[in-house]
């Protein structure tokens, strides 16, 4: 039984149907008929953060190790007879898979066979099979992954400054966990997180591009149960609003040093409001932008190249705006985006900033509709915050000069700011 | 892509391509200088594209062109330097939204080609130098670039192999030229360039929207029409055997991990349909997931997380390049031989040929879905007078045999291996 409803843009000319099957499971379509691939996602609500937890139907909280999320992504394509991979070379689609801090995606994208791939899709999501000789081979292979990320610096000068902002909640820990992590996963460990993450309340189902909509809701229906799973409760991890220092550095072979500045905001309630989101990107665009006063000088006085950039990087209980790039002034790069955050407290925003960062905003909104594996993400956003996916439109249209004014006298912080470096070795 | 490309000359070897493209919001033009890839000038025209973007007389600094841009409702201004076969190409494009979805009924589309034209002929010039400040500036930033390569070690290790494997041909020049190239220009060389690239460069101005907009080219010839065009013709890339004895490099840094690359060569590679064969040879030997270095490599052996093959169709070469544990490098390497030796003598299933011929149409008919994939597949094909379009790859791509792959197989001789490893104090 699949209730849905269908939701329209006249703005953008989009429109897209929105579902929920009696097993709990969400469901996201926007049909492209004129676009020739469809790309299809199987997620779950349960990302590299999730290392406390609790059923519903549960009081106490079980802890796993950091990690396990994207151990059982990486075993979950294995099967009793082959892997899912086997069966997707026989339609030819591409097929992938990934953890986030929040989330575990599986993915394929196609022009032909869709019901088939479809079918692999919903099979191999929800029947794993581990053994300890297969957990045992896949450690080799991701600790060469936790191996290449070591080096990459991009990676590790934003888990430095994750460290530096985070005393205790998990988002601190590299997705793929650590060496000695994953060395304490096990076969039963894994059926265990499966039962309970990817049971279908927790979990959504995002489909764009060339589909056939009531085709796909039939084919859901007839291959998931009505059976509904058990509520997942994410444990929070008693974060303190302090950083838990100030700088952290390391030293990599790189070219130039690297920096993260980060502010680490307040998590009252753990999620951030669609509006907050928007309204600190607008922000961000103002501060930092390449149209922003900043950004101009930096450039002109070789602080900073075209690497530089800034974000606001945010989740269940967690949220920091970021600043991060290149510079042989790691330091100064900080002190000069303080100062200019406290110059514009002082002086306010330039009303023509403020338009000029709107208007680019919404430019890139409306772009980012040309793009199948885009939509298929923001459905998947819209799957994970329960906002609707052209809420933003509304919401971007309402926001005022008032609103970014407020959101810059409240946030970014100095006293729960953190700096990471990497710096060249010697 | 079953509406009918246009092309017309804009001026002496300038050519005009419309591309229809109607399921996008947006509107992309894009225009190449193509120009053969030397020393003495590849360093000034890497720079010139991104001098252009960044001042003109119009919009003097970067501050004021990103304000325009943004006033243009957030289009995007890219430009980039590639390498293609033995040429250099500078790349620059506008993408924007559709006049249709402009809040204020403005032609959107049409002020983003006067804008980028403003940049390309109008540019911020006096006495015969660009603006000296302009051109520290982004000589810095290209500087920088450079410099920053070694920083992504994957990308940096088969950049290091491939310019081995190429020694002595134009195509081992870097795309941006050098670092010391660099140091050595003036703004008055930068200036030298770009008189030289708009007179002597192959030149593509592309148009892809939904509908076809002669104004957009017609703006392009009255630009052009102020050039003194003398267009140096565009050679067809050499394609060389492997060397007689295998190149053997090794960098050593502060790694973790060590990277592992070799580059083979074909001994028979002339044909059109050597590219199909090489390309489904590439992708069966260390393509998708189904591959034969990834199924034995990554998972039977758990040597690594990539071991994957790529071509340069143009120069008619491959490389697989892994990120392997120092101590299992020896086995990596042997192990991708071994894989090698499989396709030689005909040791594969069938199975494994139609799931890469399967994948490999499956990409070709995707690739109309996104504006600027579409735009480089046909700008890449250029000097074709009648390219295939994605759909005619994929029936070609099909065609390629079984005899086929063990054919190209027994033509790939190792030529480079390149192995980056820990400095001794790592190793501690």
């Amino acid at each position: 039984m699949i209730e849905k409803k269908l939701i329209k843009c006249e703005t953008l000319g989009e429109s897209y149907i929105q579902a929920t099957h009696s097993s709990g499971l969400k469901i996201y379509i926007m049909s492209k008929p004129d676009y020739s691939s469809a790309h299809a996602i199987f997620g779950t609500k349960y990302g590299s953060i999730d290392t406390k937890f609790r059923l519903a139907d549960t009081d106490e909280f079980t802890l796993i190790p950091e990690g396990t999320a994207h151990f059982l992504e990486h075993k979950l394509f294995e099967s009793e007879d082959g892997n899912a991979f086997e069966r997707y070379a026989k339609t030819g689609a591409y097929a992938n898979a990934y953890t986030s801090f929040d989330r575990t995606c599986y993915l394929f994208s196609c022009t032909s066979q869709f019901e088939e791939n479809f079918d692999i899709l919903l099979d191999f999501v929800r029947h794993p099979f581990f053994t300890a000789e297969t957990v045992e081979k896949e450690q080799g292979i991701i600790g060469q992954e936790i191996r290449m990320y070591d080096d990459e610096p991009n990676w590790r000068v934003c888990f430095n400054l994750l460290s530096a902002l985070y005393s205790r909640h998990p988002v601190r820990i590299d997705i793929a966990g650590t060496t000695e992590s994953i060395a304490e996963i096990t076969a039963d460990m894994l059926f265990e997180c499966h039962r309970n993450f990817y049971n279908m309340s927790n979990m959504f189902i995002c489909v764009a591009g060339n589909v056939d909509v009531d085709a796909v809701l039939d084919q859901i229906d007839r291959q998931i149960d009505d059976q509904k799973g058990c509520e997942v409760i994410r444990g929070l991890h008693d974060e303190p609003r302090e950083i838990n220092t100030p700088y952290v550095e390391q030293r990599l072979a790189v070219a130039k040093p690297l920096f993260n500045l980060g502010f680490k905001e307040a998590c009252d309630v753990p999620e951030k409001t669609l509006k907050e989101r928007i309204v600190t990107a607008i922000l961000l665009e103002i501060i930092s932008g390449k149209s922003s006063s900043l950004y101009e000088r930096l450039i002109n006085e070789g602080l900073i190249n075209e690497s530089f950039d800034s974000e606001y990087f945010n989740g269940f209980g967690y949220a920091a705006e970021i600043f991060d790039g290149e510079s042989s002034e790691p330091q100064r790069v900080a002190d000069e985006i303080k100062a200019e955050i406290k110059r514009l407290r002082r002086e306010g925003i330039d009303p023509d900033a403020f338009t000029c960062a709107k208007n680019s905003l919404y430019g890139q909104m409306v772009m980012q509709y040309n793009v199948i594996d885009r939509i298929v993400s923001d459905l998947v956003a819209t799957a994970m915050s329960g906002d609707g996916l052209f809420d933003e439109m509304d919401v971007f249209a309402a926001i005022t000069l008032d609103d970014v004014t407020e959101c810059l006298n409240t946030q970014l912080n100095e006293e729960y700011s953190a700096l990471s470096v990497i710096l060249p070795t010697e | 892509m079953t509406e009918k490309i246009v092309k017309n000359e804009i001026a002496l070897g300038v050519v005009g391509v419309y591309i229809p493209t109607t399921r996008f919001k947006t509107a992309r033009l894009s225009v190449e200088f193509e120009l053969p890839l030397a020393e003495e000038t590849a360093s000034a025209n890497a720079l010139l594209p991104f001098l252009l973007t960044g001042c003109s007389k119009e919009y003097p600094t970067s501050l004021i062109i990103s304000r325009r841009l943004d006033n243009l409702y957030g289009a995007n201004l890219e430009c980039s330097c590639e390498k293609r076969g033995d040429s250099q190409v500078l790349k620059m494009s506008i993408t924007s939204i559709e006049n249709k979805y402009s809040l204020d009924d403005r032609d959107i589309v049409g002020e983003c080609a006067d804008m980028l034209i403003s940049l390309i002929f109008n540019p911020l010039v006096e006495n015969d130098r660009f603006d000296e400040k302009s051109f520290q500036k982004e000589r810095r930033l290209m500087v920088e670039k450079i410099d920053g390569e070694i920083n992504n070690k994957r990308n940096y290790a088969l950049y290091r192999c491939e310019s081995e494997l190429l020694k002595g041909e134009p195509a081992s020049i870097a795309r941006y030229g050098s670092r010391e190239g660099q140091l050595a220009l003036t703004s008055a060389d930068i200036f030298t360039a770009w008189k030289r690239v708009l007179s002597t460069a192959f030149i593509r101005v592309g148009y892809l929207a939904a509908e076809p907009d002669e104004s957009v080219f017609d703006r392009f010839k009255s630009a052009f029409a102020t050039i003194e065009r003398q267009p140096e013709p565009i050679v067809p890339p050499v394609v060389s055997p492997a060397k007689a004895i295998v190149s053997e490099i090794e960098d050593r840094m502060a790694v973790n991990q060590g990277k592992l690359v070799l580059g083979f060569r074909s001994s028979s590679y002339g044909d059109d349909r050597d590219t199909y064969r090489l390309m489904v040879l590439s992708d069966l030997f260390g393509g998708g997931p189904y591959s034969l270095l990834f199924d034995n490599v990554r998972e039977k052996m758990s040597l690594c997380y990539y071991c994957a093959s790529r071509t340069n169709r143009r120069k008619g070469f491959l490389t697989v390049d892994s990120g392997v544990e120092f101590a299992n490098m020896d086995k990596t390497y042997d192990e991708i031989l071994n894989q090698l030796n499989r396709l030689k003598n005909g040791d594969f299933d069938d199975s494994l040929l139609d799931a890469s011929k399967k994948s490999l149409c499956e990409s070709f008919r995707a690739l109309g879905d996104s504006q600027s994939v579409i735009d480089r597949y046909y700008a890449d094909r250029v000097h074709s007078d009648n390219p295939p379009t994605p759909d005619e790859m994929g029936e070609l791509v099909r065609s390629v045999t079984r005899d086929d792959i063990i054919h190209v197989a027994n033509s790939l001789k190792l030529d480079t291996v390149y192995r980056l490893k820990a400095t001794e104090e790592m190793k501690k």
